[in-house]
């Protein structure tokens, strides 16, 4: 199994958005419900304050408690990538996922409306949408990546500050080896043991808690 | 096409814990109403009588509708126990489902004729009704556990409340039905075990909040927010009138028939405000 991760390089982020409008149009997701956002932090004070960006996300995490939790089966890793998805045939939207995401990462649709009230047809109309009430969240664009593309969140950035590719690969040419064997690369919440496939790196302290 | 405000999360781009949203009040009253049914039904069950079982079944029966309204997809709510294997809900579902069908089948036993074959059976059925109101009882634990977002709700001593506090709110409703039918019989030693449940629930929630208030980040916070920004809810209510004020009427005999009834009143709004402040003040980890 080749496992699909991302590597946030937060020294080239200069939080655009670009990819939370990108995955937006992607998704068709509904107002307020975000698969990605960019959380700031402003530090220090003038002369010496500065802005940190963190990209935040589904982090497909290997150990995913909301797998486990998951009453109906309806999440699950594909065996093939160990992308965490959500079976919207299965799930009932009971929310246990919601409140086993460490990361708080997953959203029930309440609101089957996009962002064009009016109902002006959608970009993608080809990708499924979630029906109101069950869970939705980032699935790393997989129906892109059946077809050789790269998420769209990593295609739209301008300053290649996400890199998208296989985790512990030894011969695949996306491969992100190079970040992920880093000693200044960290996840998230390292603490809550769920092995996250998504990566930070920075030359300066994280800028997270931990 | 709807013309109704957009729900906007207006709080997804903030940083710093977040407060969870997915379980509040209904959740609160569908555990409280899971515990008194389970544990009343067994009280009546004790004491054979049937009219009080059918009621504590009933109780179960409105949680469940209202377990059901809480999904997104309530349609295909049976798919819930289809992973019995790794979630603590799918059990819960199962555990429910199993209690409801053993007690309904149970009180048809007593209620209808010549239905030998399931009074033959009374004995093992009581049992197995006995360990899943057990494990219903403890339930509401188990899925606060599973929570693994909420670092507020892993501490294990939310499992013993669980099961305290239904079993407890169910006894005082038991005491207050059985002390109007037969008031001399009932409140001497009954009185005294739920005084004893009362107290150890009292204990169990300051050792709680004990342990969560020495931990870091999300949990003290949700400790904090309970002691210091919901003093209705939890130091009135669920303290107060839930546990305190129930402790002092009964512990020192000082109820009458009649007020056993007001004080299982207070039980109940207590119990489900112990529950609700739990949940409401579950917070998410912060990331940045």
């Amino acid at each position: 199994m080749s496992k699909y991760g991302m590597v946030m390089d937060l020294d080239r982020c200069i939080g655009c958005n670009a990819c939370v409008i990108a995955c937006k149009v992607e998704h068709n997701t509904a107002a307020g419900i975000n698969f990605t956002k960019i959380l700031e932090q402003e530090t220090g004070t003038y002369p010496d304050a500065g802005r940190h960006f963190l990209p935040v996300m589904c982090n497909h995490c290997d150990d995913a408690p909301c797998i486990d939790v998951c009453p109906t089966r309806a999440t699950y890793a594909r065996e093939k990538d160990g992308i965490v998805l959500v079976d919207w045939d299965k799930c009932i939207g009971c929310g246990a996922c919601v409140l086993a995401c460490p990361y708080d990462q997953r959203f029930q649709i309440f609101d089957e409306r996009t962002t064009f009230p009016d109902g002006t047809d959608y970009e993608r109309p080809d990708v499924n949408r979630a029906e109101t009430g069950v869970i939705a969240k980032c699935d790393f664009c997989y129906h892109r990546i059946d077809e050789g593309r790269e998420p769209a969140c990593v295609e739209v950035c301008p300053t290649k500050a996400r890199i998208f590719g296989v985790v512990k690969a030894s011969d695949s040419e996306r491969n992100i080896n190079s970040y992920t064997e880093q000693d200044r690369t960290w996840t998230l919440l390292p603490e809550k043991k769920t092995k996250p496939s998504v990566y930070y790196v920075s030359q300066g302290e994280p800028p997270c808690s931990s | 096409m709807s013309n109704k405000p957009f729900k906007q999360s207006d709080l997804s781009f903030a940083i710093g814990p977040k407060f969870q949203t997915v379980w509040g009040l209904r959740e609160a009253i569908v555990f409280m109403l899971e515990g008194v049914g389970v544990s009343s039904f067994f009280w009546f069950a004790f004491s054979d009588n049937v009219m009080g079982m059918a009621c504590a079944l009933t109780a179960v029966g409105v949680a469940v509708a209202l377990l059901l309204s809480h999904l997104g997809r309530p349609s295909v709510a049976w798919r819930a126990i289809t992973n019995i294997r790794r979630s603590w809900i799918s059990r819960g579902t199962a555990a429910i489902g199993l209690f409801f069908v053993l007690a309904a089948t149970h009180i048809g036993s007593l209620v209808i004729p010549g239905v030998e074959f399931v009074q033959n059976l009374s004995s093992p059925l009581l049992l197995i009704l006995f360990f899943a109101g057990i494990f219903i009882l403890l339930y509401p634990g188990f899925a606060m556990r599973a929570s693994a977002g909420i670092a507020f709700w892993l501490n294990p001593n939310h499992l013993s409340l669980s099961f305290l506090n239904g079993f407890s709110s169910g006894m005082i409703v038991y005491l207050a039905v059985a002390s109007a039918i037969e008031p001399q019989e009932t409140v001497g030693l009954m009185g005294d075990l739920c005084t004893i449940l009362l107290l150890v629930t009292v204990i169990s929630t300051l050792i709680l909040t004990h342990q969560s208030l020495q931990r870091d980040g999300a949990a003290a916070l949700s400790m904090r927010t309970l002691i210091k920004h919901e003093p209705v809810l939890f130091w009135l209510l669920a303290l107060g009138l839930g546990l305190v004020a129930p402790l002092i009427i009964i512990g020192f005999d000082i109820a009458g028939p009649g007020s056993i009834a007001l004080v299982a009143v207070g039980r109940i709004i207590g119990d489900i405000a112990f529950r609700y402040a739990i949940l409401k003040v579950g917070a998410f980890e912060s990331v940045l």
